[in-house]
């Protein structure tokens, strides 16, 4: 690696970003958020037991002394029972995390008991130079979306790439230019706060440039692939913050054990030793150490990758189908099932107060995002999704399957469950998800629609009926399996008669939801055999060749 | 140049923004990613915290009656019988102990007040701390953590409007699809439209996803204004997006705008934070606000003056 070279990337990268009419803009953005961190004066420390404690009901003496109690205003969250004899002998308290003064006072009432309150050792937060490293860090997310993407599709890497220079060098100077300057901003604004006295100098002085370093190594190694700006600010944006958070929480909570811990976690480490969090320079040194090793790391990942682009395909066959089957089952379980978590958790309040309505509701959304995710990366769009135009005898098949579907219902005991409150639930839950209670016929059509534009419009497309089928009973039934796959073959049946169309099998679908009011509950044989008849129908009879929708 | 000619050059533009945008797999992964990552670690801090709940309860022989041992499985915890209750708690292994004169407590762990209080009603203390359904039902009708979540994932969606809006603007202005548009015989004001537009729906469509999955999940109290109040505060951020870069493209600088960008639309956020009264009036604060005020719809009519303006921009040259 050539210095020479490498300086020169360097300069080129901050003259592009400087020299233009905005040039000024970075330093003087970067400047005002440092500015105010670094100046503003220590707040005094707050006096212990100086928070507020609302309490409502009756209190005994040794609560009333509180010098900061409140008394019976504001919403009852604390709030106290006198002892009722013989069933009452104490006092009741009401309400969750009680404050450690009103506990300590309540404590101070006992004579007979004493209580001994085994605590953890207070947590030691690091000093504003965090702050300061962050932020500067932060900063760096437009410089970098500019640096690789930026450069790619404005087709200037390319020449540079050809030029005697080779991937390391190149990727090292555009590193090298943005560590220097949003490091440089740092440093410059942690020695204003030691000019001030609000912070003394020390090793963390040291760790603060390697923050916007190991930022910007994994920045670039992120947006190595992104083909412009918009693609490489969104990946820097959704990542940087989320890997900035979980490093730095492991050094945090690593540090505890043993701080050559915790600063041996890349990143995470030289955040904590910017912040003043250990003594001495062992930590400090080390957490460099690792920080520069993974920035090593990262640029040399990078300059191998160089060449390559994000791919914008259409992916089509059994496998992307089985990982949007898959996707499709997640997001529908945790829209339909996801409350029940709380009540597993001992939360059970909080899942009823969770609407059910709002299940099908997410799921619904959910797959809308996906189809039009799926369709505008076709070529035809509405075609790919199963949006073309039905034959006549398209919708009369429909009006009988939707008559069908209803039959079905009884054929749900055709499978036995476990006799288990969980799983009965769990059923229950998953079946009455798509059903005319939900409340609005709206958001039933709509439930309706983007189940089978997904499942029955581009998943039978990308990966054939079986898998649709499949995927619809994994998805919409899967402790229901006799029931979902009569359905989803005699659904599948429609779309093929109907020459790919899917709204056909949209219209079923609500006849056969509003029909389930009207139609009596039938032995399971009398729904299967309808379903069976229907169903061969449907598959001997001619085939439409599918037109777009206009 | 009649209206319908122009709406349809709007509309085919903003499809084609829309198609460009969800292509690029990176910028579909961003925008899932919020939601799935906040529910995801909801559900996992709720089973971790199920899991490795501390349910014992350690209490010297004498203590252990019948009586007690079934209200103590009752409220999900396990009695644990020591001659040294203390050792059992400080070996971590019961949350709470006694012997009838001390009560050892180890607040280091999530406190069961259930436990807490039959353990207190047990040696006869002078207070227990108490806890009924009705009254959690209560307190989880009125707690904002999960709606303050959404708030902050949309001021997630907020930052990617401000990149959408300049990114949009920078890398057609450079790679030519800028001009081209622009010399289509169309209104000028149809291709900043156009991308505002764009950006808007994708942004809203997701934030609304993000919406009713947390409502789903956790449970919002007012699911409906929050997705619009963050749909509109994406459509804010991405006028101000477009306005910090002008008309002009990356060669005039690209991150001190978009840095600029993002401080004013995380400074507006903050403003909300820092006074009420101002997240009921001014767009991307007013996330925080519950009630839809006026506040949206100013947000909403950024993106139109800021087409009037790069229209007025560049038929001056």
């Amino acid at each position: 690696m050539r210095l020479r070279r490498v300086l020169a990337i360097a300069e080129r990268d901050l003259r592009i970003e400087f020299s233009g009419r905005r040039g000024g803009m970075l330093p003087i953005v970067v400047a005002l958020m440092l500015l105010p961190v670094a100046v503003i004066p220590r707040p005094p420390p707050s006096p212990p037991n100086q928070k507020k404690i609302m309490v409502h009901g009756d209190v005994p003496p040794e609560v009333a002394a509180l010098p900061n109690l409140v008394r019976n205003v504001g919403p009852p969250r604390i709030t106290m029972f006198p002892p009722s004899p013989p069933e009452e002998p104490g006092w009741r308290v009401e309400g969750p995390l009680l404050p450690k003064a009103l506990t300590n006072a309540l404590d101070s009432m006992d004579t007979k008991i004493k209580v001994v309150n085994l605590e953890s050792p207070p947590w030691t937060l690091p000093e504003r130079s965090l702050l300061l490293g962050l932020l500067s860090a932060s900063m760096l997310t437009g410089a970098l979306a500019q640096s690789i993407p930026g450069e790619r599709a404005s087709r200037t890497l390319e020449p540079l790439r050809t030029a005697s220079v080779s991937p390391l060098e190149i990727v090292v100077g555009k590193w090298l230019a943005w560590t220097a300057f949003a490091g440089g901003m740092a440093m410059l604004a942690g020695l204003v706060t030691v000019l001030l006295g609000y912070q003394s100098p020390g090793p963390w002085l040291v760790a603060m440039p390697w923050v916007a370093a190991a930022t910007a190594a994994g920045g670039l190694w992120l947006v190595r692939r992104a083909n412009d700006v918009v693609a490489g600010a969104t990946v820097a944006l959704r990542t940087q913050p989320l890997l900035l958070a979980v490093l730095a929480l492991a050094a945090w909570v690593l540090g505890w054990v043993h701080p050559l811990l915790g600063a041996a976690v890349p990143l995470g480490g030289a955040l904590m030793a910017a912040g003043n969090l250990w003594e001495g320079w062992a930590p400090v040194l080390l957490a460099i150490l690792s920080t520069a090793l993974a920035c090593a790391a990262c640029l040399v990942a990078t300059a191998r990758d160089l060449g390559e682009r994000e791919q914008i395909h259409v992916r089509r066959g059994w496998g992307a189908a089985v990982a949007m089957g898959g996707v499709a089952a997640v997001t529908w379980w945790l829209a339909i099932l996801g409350p029940m978590v709380w009540a597993l958790g001992g939360a059970s309040e909080r899942t009823e107060l969770i609407p059910k309505v709002s299940g099908p509701t997410a799921g619904m959304f959910a797959m809308i995002c996906m189809v039009v995710a799926l369709a505008v990366r076709n070529s035809k769009p509405f075609e790919s999704v199963g949006l073309v135009r039905a034959s006549r005898f398209a919708w009369v098949a429909a009006l009988a399957v939707g008559l069908v579907l209803p039959l079905l219902a009884s054929a749900t005991d055709l499978w036995p469950m476990p006799a288990s409150p969980l799983w009965v639930d769990t059923r229950t839950r998953l079946i009455g998800a798509v059903t005319p209670q939900m409340g609005s016929p709206a958001l039933l059509v709509g439930v309706i629609a983007a189940q089978e534009l997904l499942l029955r419009g581009w998943m039978r497309r990308a990966g054939g009926g079986l898998l649709a089928a499949a995927a619809s009973v994994l998805v919409l039934a899967p402790l229901d399996p006799v029931r979902g796959l009569l359905e989803a073959g005699l659904l599948g049946a429609l779309v093929v008669a109907s020459g790919g169309a899917v709204l056909p099998a949209i219209l079923a679908r609500v006849v056969g939801s509003a029909m389930s009011h009207v139609v009596p509950g039938t032995p399971a044989w009398l729904g299967v055999a309808a379903a069976l008849i229907v169903g061969a129908g449907l598959w001997w009879a001619p085939t439409t060749p599918p037109t777009p929708a206009s | 140049m009649n209206a319908s000619r122009a709406f349809r050059g709007w509309a085919w533009l903003t499809g084609s923004m829309i198609q460009r945008l969800l292509r690029e797999g990176m910028v579909l992964r961003s925008m899932v990613l919020p939601v799935a990552l906040t529910v995801v670690v909801m559900v996992a801090t709720v089973a971790t915290v199920t899991w490795s709940r501390v349910r014992g309860v350690a209490v010297s022989p004498a203590l252990a009656t019948p009586e007690f041992r079934e209200d103590i499985e009752a409220a999900g915890g396990v009695l644990m019988v020591s001659d040294t209750p203390e050792a059992v708690v400080r070996a971590g292994d019961a949350a709470f102990g006694t012997d009838g004169a001390t009560f050892w407590a180890d607040r280091s762990v999530m406190p069961s007040q259930a436990l807490e209080g039959l353990i207190r009603r047990q040696i006869g203390a002078a207070w227990r701390p108490y806890e009924t359904h009705e009254r959690r039902a209560v307190l989880s009708k009125s707690d904002t953590s999960s709606t303050n979540a959404i708030q902050f994932i949309g001021a997630i969606f907020a930052m990617y409007g401000v990149v959408f809006g300049a990114g949009a603007v920078a890398r057609d202005r450079d790679d030519g699809t800028l001009d081209a548009e622009l010399s289509a015989a169309q209104p000028m004001w149809v291709t900043p439209l156009a991308r505002w537009s764009a950006a808007t729906l994708v942004l809203g469509l997701f934030f609304t996803m993000s919406v009713t999955m947390m409502h789903a999940v956790v449970g919002l109290e007012a699911p409906w204004s929050l997705a619009i109040s963050g749909a509109t505060a994406s459509s804010t951020a991405a006028a101000v997006g477009m306005a910090v870069i002008g008309v002009g493209g990356k060669t005039q600088g690209f991150a001190g705008p978009m840095s600029a960008g993002l401080v004013i639309v995380m400074g507006l956020f903050s403003l909300g934070l820092y006074e009420p009264w101002l997240a009921r009036s001014l767009p991307v604060a007013s996330l925080l606000d519950p009630n839809l005020g006026v506040a949206p719809l100013i947000g909403l009519l950024l993106g139109p003056l800021y087409a009037w303006w790069f229209a007025a921009r560049v038929a001056r040259g």
